[in-house]
């Protein structure tokens, strides 16, 4: 064999691997996973946070509007665009930060049940950004993956499945498409490149190598849920849970797309976030991440929830052949 | 071709942003934190880092600010930072004190104010302003009730896990203070 035959043949075969890593065509189901559970975390979101809503969000809050605007750039969103678009219609400033907030769960809702999905999307994305931007000074990595979800949501086949959208218009759209699996390779690369820089970050430093991060994590006083000071008796623990974060987090590309270490590397993830749910009080950043490493990585467990929904589907409504056998 | 023109604009600027978000760590003060083969990578890498601005261009900008492309992902890194803290002393007509923290009615409210307390530690300049902001808005909630509101932003300072063991605890230590006073 030439070498330029030889060259040809490995160039064909990564391109085709490519063209498989990425078009091979697969079904919905995950991004119409993702579709609901990020609907329903926007409503949630938005609920909780809001009898807090004018303090944080407010042109006369915590942080004034003034302040807020000092520190955003020209072009970044800001409430007080949709303030002043609703004040023509005599809405003053505090309501039209309830109106906002309303249109956010409205979409969050729409979206969910996958009515008029994209539309609810860029409603919801729309929402965000504004929220975001006046509420700068309270914003945090949640709201950075629910910004960039939002905005792949948009981009995203969503509606296939699930949704009132396929009742009532897509039905022949439904099955196996390119564009899923390429949407859905978007966005296990962004979460793949965030783990990995997150565990880049913190392998630079001493903390996570020698404990000491867990114990700040655990007794940082705005975070601290319970007394962790037993963590200073057994070092051993704290670094061996230092370690655990570096290696999940800086192997995540790997272990996610190594198809016999992704349950474990998943379900090692979702412990994490989970641990830092319950030691750190940061339930909705925790749901969010969790949401979205299932959506990406979770297929056989989002099959498994949808075969679970339909047999108790079928035992609540049995068809009549069901009833006939009966 | 418009997904792949899509792809590669998009996965260059996550990964440009993430790379240039690498000079946080290039500063005095994080250098330090740094364990010593990350000290001298990123000292060598100092040399070569242009900054975004240089790197992509406005429109780039613009788009990835839309798409929440523009951050990096240092969660927590390359250490757990000491813990920034607001508090309010609050004092009502019998002169009797109460140390208060923000008053929040929702878990995500207080999620919230607690992950942006570490705000304060690269603000420096902006931290008086912000302060006055919070004393403004908590005097203007409480004022029935009290006379006068103090803000405190500070640092608490947590000791190592061998000096606990010894008995050490944490520190408060005060950075920013302001009164704010109902007129007689």
């Amino acid at each position: 064999m030439s070498l330029k035959t030889l060259i040809m043949t490995i160039f064909q075969k990564l391109y085709a691997q490519i063209n498989q890593f990425f078009f091979a065509p697969s079904e919905a189901k995950n991004l119409s996973f993702l579709r609901i559970a990020i609907g329903l975390f926007c409503v949630s979101q938005m609920l909780g946070v809001y009898p807090d809503l004018l303090n944080i969000y407010g042109a006369q809050g915590f942080i004034r509007s003034e302040i807020t605007e000092l520190m955003l750039f020209e072009f970044a969103p800001r409430i007080s665009w949709f303030t002043n678009a609703v004040a023509h219609l005599g809405v003053s400033e505090p309501d039209s930060v309830y109106l906002l907030a309303h249109i956010f769960i409205i979409s969050g809702v729409g979206l969910a049940i996958g009515l008029a999905t994209r539309l609810m999307a860029v409603m919801c994305w729309c929402c965000h950004l504004l929220l975001m931007g006046t509420g700068s000074m309270f914003s945090y990595g949640a709201d950075v993956f629910l910004g960039f979800t939002l905005f792949y949501c948009i981009l995203m086949p969503m509606g296939r499945y699930w949704s009132v959208d396929s009742l009532l218009w897509n039905r022949k759209s439904k099955g196996a498409s390119w564009s899923v699996t390429a949407f859905l390779r978007v966005l296990q690369l962004h979460l793949v490149i965030a783990y990995f820089m997150g565990g880049f970050g913190k392998a630079l430093g001493n903390h996570w190598w020698n404990g000491e991060a867990i114990w700040r994590a655990a007794t940082l006083p705005q975070f601290n849920q319970f007394d962790m000071g037993w963590i200073a008796s057994v070092p051993t623990f704290a670094m061996v849970m230092g370690w655990f974060v570096l290696l999940i987090e800086c192997g995540y590309p790997l272990f996610m797309f190594h198809r016999k270490t992704r349950p474990y590397c998943l379900a090692a993830i979702v412990s994490m976030h989970i641990g830092i749910a319950i030691f750190m009080g940061l339930y909705y950043f925790a749901a969010l991440m969790i949401i979205l490493n299932i959506a990406a990585f979770g297929h056989p467990y989002i099959s498994a929830l949808e075969k679970w929904g339909t047999s108790l589907k079928h035992f609540l409504r049995p068809s009549t052949k069901q009833i006939a056998e009966a | 071709m418009l997904f792949l023109g899509f792809f590669v604009l998009h996965f260059a600027i996550i990964l440009v942003t993430c790379l240039l978000s690498l000079q946080t760590y290039q500063k005095e003060s994080v250098m330090k934190q740094l364990n010593e083969p990350a000290a001298i990578l990123m000292k060598n890498m100092k040399k070569f880092m242009p900054s975004a601005d240089d790197v992509i261009p406005p429109l780039l900008q613009k788009y990835s600010l839309y798409a929440f492309s523009n951050r990096g992902y240092g969660f927590f890194s390359p250490n757990v930072p000491s813990g920034w803290t607001l508090y309010f002393k609050i004092q009502n007509e019998q002169n009797q004190v109460e140390y208060v923290k923000a008053p929040l009615h929702s878990i995500l409210g207080r999620e919230r104010v607690n992950t942006s307390v570490n705000w304060y530690k690269d603000n420096e300049d902006l931290r008086p302003l912000v302060a006055q902001s919070w004393g403004v808005r908590i005097f203007e909630l409480l004022q029935n009730e009290y006379s006068s509101v103090q803000v405190i932003c500070g640092i608490y300072r947590l000791p190592t896990m061998e000096d606990y063991r010894a008995g050490v605890r944490k520190k408060f230590f005060e950075h920013t203070k302001f009164v704010f006073q109902k007129n007689a």
